[in-house]
């Protein structure tokens, strides 16, 4: 049968004619007609009666033999007419509500019917293959029951009112499950029923092929295929706004975004331990064979992991510095969390030998010579450090006053910071409080020494401080000499013969109070050191084996600029002092030494180093000492010291061990005058620097004796410290007050006597605990209210004085101070032996005539004293 | 702002070596000053950046740790500088010796 072509003249065409099953209902035949014809406007029935009037508007119309509508469809649709379809359907699904009949059974049909219909419909995009029409038809099922939803809505607004009140039953029921898209496989299984169809195809579809190549049959032209429609669309937006940022990014910063959002601890704790026993673990199970008990709980496994690390091979090694890394990465990151198993792990695996790259000693690159420069830079650097260390200390020794207003400065910050600090301010007042009450009961107010530091180093422990000077131009430079002198106590100490220690002078600053400036050594002990005032580049030593040296500072090394080592009328013994002397324009700085062999001599260096002998010191007979009358023994007697008077340039004061002090003069070779009050060797004389008429003197008897030489040949009074059972071994005058003086003794204290206050005891006694080594050199500073003291080990203590009640005043109101004070005193001894007059006038009275027992002797006795 | 106008003054009177004081921020804009406009400006800028990266080396070491004082001593003078958390201090002092 053929198909025939019906074309419409415009007539109508009953929708009936293209129906050829028949319907129960009216409804059925809406729906298979809108079904079939999917975009057909012809539509009967109670409720759609609107759409009767609409006309089939297909202009061609194919109908095949057997009367079947298979016009095809057409390919494109207008929004219209997908419009009137889906109107089409809602009233089809509304239909389908109102009524209650079994839908089920009519959907089976319709459904069926529909497949066919609806796959026309839906043709436009998929193509055709008996194999896939089920596909189609389920889509066709969802769209058909896609539109039940929509129905109701728009027939709700046409329900009559009676029919309000009717009970609807609604059926709920899911859509079937739809596939939205589906490539099917090209491989069909092996055991599938149609495989030897199938084969066949494939072999027919084989042959094909082969056949194609030469055939007659086939001819390959091209073919256009249909191209979409395409629109091209431009959109406009607003420029993305784009930001460029870079940074570098540290180690701190991390770390302060870390502090702005920290972690947890609990949380950063269990990480580190997830992360540790993860790399256990995978340390372990690297060994083949590995045993992990599975009712053991992690922590546990972890623990033997980190027991059994100590005994490793190399190969783990490896692991186990990663895990160091890991844990030191996870340091890094947790700032705050030091778990115990972390250290107890980097411990096991130090144990375990060679660390990784991270821990390696530094080794230094070979054949770099550094710079000489640097020294100076190590130099400023020590500078630096040693100001770091002694700021208090330095500060007191300069007596600046800043030190307090700095405390109270940080007081006041601290208690701007709150009341938890106020505590722990509380506290640390407290705390300093009692340390202070700890220390010695010193009355603030009274004088008393402050400890700076200590001028020691390792070159000169043991040695003993033999003497120092201070540098005029430089006054924080103090050059100390070390050398031993007691030679005899020396062999009796140790037992062996005294070796001769080779001589220091150590050039101290309080700038570095840990290592001298500069060491000079020289062959032997040096015993007395002076700098000269005119050339204060010069410093003249003199040593234990007699030999005078003057070092040049300017040169480097230890080699003198002149020494008399070799010189025919050099001293034969200890030289006890050297001091330079300037005589004047005419005769320029001398420098005048006195020793043990009895003699002082006289060292010039104009023309080289000369000298000329000034005196010997013969032993004199002591002109009170009636019973000796043995004739005078021209032996040289042993020198101490020296010193010359402020303003007298030619003479000179010398004392020596007989316990006499002579008065010398440059230009004669005999004594002037000589001293007698001191029972020992009197080991120094000091001319006091404010009144020269005033002289000090210390010895071995345990005193120290005050003198006025240019009146009597016996001292004004004694000072002694009740206590006091030693001896003195060296005094000094302070430079800035005329009444002040200190001394050093042999059980190691220092006193410091002010004779305005008193003469019967020090204003200061500095002891130590207990018998400490003996003093043996004390000096004041000449612009800082500091002390220096030396002892027998080779420390040189620097103390500050305080509270001294030192005026500034001018030389002669010192000079006045001092002679007021020394008038004082007089007076008192005076009205001492007024008192005594007065009590043997009481008790012998003079009226009565005749002998008085003693009478003359008393006569005698107040002739010597006063 | 009255306080430190005081210590700038007292500063400048007890030390007269000293060439100037510098407060800025770390950007090298300068708040308060006793040198001219284009010394401070100097100052700040190259000052600030030095600071930042002085801190940067510090706090690489050790995150705890942080800046307090930085002194720069050159041949003819010394510069002082106190970083704060916002603005910097800076004291030039000129050395005779």
């Amino acid at each position: 049968m053929q198909p025939t072509l019906k074309v419409p003249s415009g007539a109508k065409v009953p929708a009936t004619s293209s129906k050829k099953l028949p319907v129960a209902t009216g409804t059925m035949k809406n729906a298979t007609a809108s079904g079939k014809q999917g975009i057909s406007k012809k539509t009967k029935g109670k409720l759609s009666t609107t759409k009767t009037n609409q006309t089939d508007e297909r202009e061609i119309i194919i109908e095949d033999g057997h009367q079947y509508d298979v016009t095809p469809e057409p390919l494109i649709f207008t929004a219209e007419e997908v419009k009137q379809e889906k109107k089409d359907e809602s009233e089809k699904s509304s239909a389908k509500v109102a009524s209650s009949t079994s839908e089920k059974k009519e959907e089976a049909p319709v459904g069926s019917f529909s497949r066919g219909d609806k796959s026309d419909a839906a043709m436009s995009s998929v193509l055709k293959s008996s194999d896939q029409s089920e596909v189609y038809s389920e889509v066709s099922d969802d769209t058909g029951k896609e539109r039940v939803t929509e129905a109701p809505k728009e027939e709700a607004k046409g329900i009559p009112d009676e029919d309000l009140d009717k009970f609807i039953d609604i059926d709920l029921k899911e859509t079937e499950t739809f596939t939205v898209f589906w490539i099917p496989s090209i491989a069909v299984s092996a055991k599938a029923d149609n495989k030897e169809e199938l084969d066949k195809i494939n072999a027919s579809y084989k042959n094909l092929l082969k056949e194609k190549i030469g055939s007659d049959n086939f001819k390959s032209r091209p073919s256009q295929t249909l191209n979409l429609m395409q629109k091209n669309k431009d959109i406009v937006t607003e420029t993305i706004k784009k930001h460029e940022f870079e940074c570098d990014v540290t180690n701190w910063m991390l770390h302060d975004s870390f502090l702005e959002n920290p972690k947890p601890s609990h949380e950063l704790v269990a990480n580190m331990f997830e992360q540790e026993v993860k790399a256990s673990l995978t340390d372990q199970l690297k060994n083949k064979g590995t045993l992990l008990d599975p009712e053991k709980s992690l922590t546990d496994t972890y623990h033997s992991v980190s027991v059994s690390q100590s005994q490793i091979t190399n190969k783990e090694k490896e692991t186990t510095n990663s895990k160091v890394k890991s844990s030191k990465r996870i340091d890094k990151s947790s700032h705050s969390v030091h778990s115990s198993s972390s250290v107890t792990q980097s411990k096991h695996s130090q144990g375990s030998g060679k660390q990784e790259a991270e821990v390696t000693p530094f080794k230094a690159p070979e054949n770099i010579i550094l710079p000489d420069s640097l020294l100076t830079k190590f130099n400023i650097v020590e500078r630096i450090l040693t100001q770091n260390r002694y700021l208090e200390q330095q500060i007191l020794y300069r007596n600046y006053p800043t030190v307090e207003f700095q405390k109270v400065v940080e007081e006041e910050k601290q208690q701007e910071k709150g009341a938890l600090s106020r505590f722990a301010m509380l506290q640390v007042k407290k705390e300093s409080e009692k340390k202070e009450e700890v220390k010695d009961d010193i009355d603030k107010d009274s004088p008393h020494m402050i400890d700076l530091f200590k001028y020691t180093c390792s070159e000169v422990t043991d040695r003993l401080v033999s003497c120092a000077d201070w540098n005029g131009p430089n006054p924080d430079l103090l050059a100390v000499s070390y050398g031993e002198y007691n030679f005899l106590a020396e062999k009796a100490q140790s037992g062996k013969p005294y070796l001769d220690k080779p001589g220091l002078l150590l050039f101290w600053t309080l700038k570095s109070p840990k290592f001298p400036e500069r060491i000079i050594r020289a062959p032997s002990g040096i015993v007395s050191c002076h700098f000269s005032k005119k050339n204060p580049w010069l410093i003249a030593t003199g040593s234990c084996d007699g030999v005078v040296s003057i070092y040049d500072l300017r040169k480097k090394g230890d080699k003198p600029a002149a020494e008399s080592s070799q010189m025919i009328e050099k001293h034969i013994d200890t030289v006890w002092e050297v001091k330079w002397h300037d005589q004047g324009s005419e005769h320029g700085e001398n420098l005048i030494s006195i020793s043990s062999d009895g003699r002082i001599v006289e060292w010039s260096i104009k023309k080289g180093l000369e000298c000329r002998d000034l005196l010997n010191l013969k032993k004199p007979t002591n002109p009170n000492q009636k019973d000796d009358k043995e004739a005078a023994v021209f032996r040289n007697s042993v020198g101490f010291s020296l010193d010359f008077p402020k303003d007298q340039y030619m003479l000179y004061l010398a004392s020596t061990e007989e316990g006499t002090i002579h008065k010398c003069s440059l230009s004669y070779n005999d004594e002037l005058d000589t001293y007698w009050g001191h029972s020992g060797p009197v080991y120094k004389v000091r001319c006091s620097p404010f009144w020269s008429n005033i002289m000090l003197t210390c010895s071995a008897d345990w005193t120290v004796q005050v003198w006025d030489w240019r009146r009597d040949e016996s001292p004004l009074f004694a000072c002694r410290s009740q206590d006091l059972n030693d001896a003195v071994n060296d005094i000094e005058w302070s430079p800035h007050s005329s009444t002040i003086f200190s001394n050093v003794c042999d059980d190691g204290r220092v006193e410091l006597w002010d004779l305005s206050v008193s003469n019967i005891g020090p204003i200061i006694t500095k002891k130590p605990e207990q018998r400490g080594s003996p003093g043996t050199m004390v000096r004041f500073c000449q612009e800082f209210p500091v002390l220096v003291t030396g002892n027998s080990q080779g420390v040189v203590d620097v103390y500050r004085l305080k509270n001294l009640n030192q005026e500034l005043l001018t030389k002669d109101e010192h000079k006045k101070r001092l002679e007021k004070a020394l008038k004082n005193l007089n007076q008192e001894l005076l009205t001492k032996d007024e008192h005594k007059k007065r009590l043997e006038k009481a008790v012998y009275p003079i009226e009565r005539s005749g002998y008085h027992k003693g009478e003359d002797e008393e006569e005698e006795m107040e002739g010597v004293v006063d | 702002m009255s306080q430190v106008d005081e210590l700038i003054e007292r500063i400048k009177s007890h030390y007269s070596e000293v060439k100037g004081i510098i407060i800025c921020n770390y950007s090298g804009v300068s708040v308060k000053s006793t040198m001219t406009a284009q010394e401070t400006t100097k100052y700040s800028r190259l000052i600030s950046a030095l600071t930042e990266r002085a801190r940067s080396m510090i706090r690489e070491f050790d995150c705890t740790n942080d800046l307090i004082f930085l002194r720069v001593r050159t041949k003819k003078n010394e510069v002082m500088i106190a970083p704060d958390n916002d603005y910097l201090l800076i004291v030039v002092q000129h050395l005779n010796s």
